[in-house]
């Protein structure tokens, strides 16, 4: 269906094998909020997904012209994504292993400090706390010297 | 300015979409201290990378998930043979072959086909004691399974390939070979040793031409070449 839907509109299958992958790391960021709600099929939600947002990388390269649907889809609220400035690779490999996990299991995966400090063996929530500001506080010193 | 920790704890629950409608309005009130604001702004972008740096995490995992797939597929549809005797384009190529020495045997059993005609047609062909028909034996043992720098799925195949004295059967593996030694047995058969590295090609084994003298018809003994091109005529 993403195939059908990027190969027939200026794509490729590498082309569409990234955009599917964005659009389950997209559903899967909607479950961890909570803000996944079906309103319609899921065949049709990924579609929609897919669509939205193949239609704005055609038209952020200029390569839009007209789109052709193949599926029935839905209105989709656009997903605000701002591009990082920052050399991701050089932060991951600098802020630590263990600053690393902490972080994304509170920001990204949203869990809670109790559930970090059974899943990382730290001795209480308050040693999560404090390890997280700390790395935080790395983060953002890494973050300001490599702009 | 520096964040206090109840700065960070709102900022954090705002982000988490954990806030209560008071908490809200208050923080919503405190963005209009531009001090404040400037930090927190600075605070909520610093959660932005950590975010990036988790879609990341969950990138790399889908593409591995991805590249286990793949090479599960392909390594399911690549089934190689170990005697050689399916029913592929080698098993077709096979079947003709039988045909047409069924149909030279015919010919020659019906006395459609005589020593005389033979010899005349083929002034230098030799006598021979034995009719020999040659079978291709191949063990394949998938010994390696690598990943290039693209991602792509090697597998590297090591083929021993000896030639006996029986009949043909091509095999339908789709490989490429390279003939890189060809040593003698005790009895002096043949054995050619192939070593095939296959980079996930899907090509065509032509069965070598080197078939020998496979007819034999009144002691005479006639390359299937030319047999077959001796009823085409």
């Amino acid at each position: 269906m993403i195939r059908n839907l990027v190969e027939k509109n200026s794509g490729t299958a590498d082309d569409a094998s990234d955009l599917f992958q964005e659009v389950l790391i997209i559903i899967y960021e909607k479950v961890l909020d909570n803000r996944l709600q079906l309103t319609c099929s899921l065949k049709t939600y990924i579609y929609s997904i897919a669509r939205n947002k193949w239609l704005n990388k055609l038209k952020a390269q200029k390569r839009y012209t007209s789109f052709n649907n193949f599926e029935s889809f839905i209105s989709i609220e656009e997903e605000t994504e701002s591009a990082p400035t920052i050399n991701l690779d050089n932060l991951l490999n600098e802020i630590g292993e263990a600053c690393r996990k902490l972080l994304i299991l509170f920001y990204y995966k949203k869990r809670s400090m109790q559930e970090i400090c059974k899943e990382l063996n730290y001795s209480n929530a308050d040693s999560v706390k404090n390890q997280k500001y700390k790395c935080m506080q790395r983060l953002k010193k890494m973050a300001d010297n490599s702009k | 300015m520096e964040l206090k920790e109840e700065d960070i704890d709102i900022l954090d629950r705002y982000y988490r979409n954990e806030l209560t409608e008071k908490e809200r309005v208050i923080l919503q009130s405190r963005m209009k201290e531009k001090d404040f604001a400037d930090v927190a702004i600075s605070y909520l972008k610093t959660i932005e990378i950590v975010k990036e740096l988790g879609r990341n995490e969950l990138r790399s995992i889908l593409t591995s998930v991805k590249n286990e797939i793949e090479s599960a597929k392909e390594f399911e549809e690549y089934k190689p043979s170990k005697t050689g005797n399916g029913f592929g384009t080698g098993g077709i190529i096979s079947a003709i072959i039988i045909v047409i020495i069924a149909f030279v045997a015919w010919m020659f059993f019906s006395g459609k086909l005589n020593s005389e005609k033979i010899q005349n047609s083929f002034p230098d062909s030799e006598l021979v004691d034995t009719v020999y028909h040659y079978k291709v034996q191949r063990d394949t043992i998938v010994s390696n399974k690598t990943r290039s720098e693209k991602g792509d799925t090697i597998i590297h195949i090591h083929s021993d390939t000896v030639f006996v004295r029986e009949q043909i059967m091509p095999s339908k593996s789709k490989r490429d070979l390279i003939i890189s030694s060809k040593p003698r047995s005790e009895n002096n058969d043949t054995k050619v040793r192939n070593h095939s590295d296959t980079v996930s090609v899907r090509e065509l084994i032509v069965p070598s031409r080197n078939m020998g003298a496979l007819f034999k018809a009144n002691g005479k003994a006639i390359p299937i070449r030319d047999s077959i091109n001796y009823f085409i005529k």
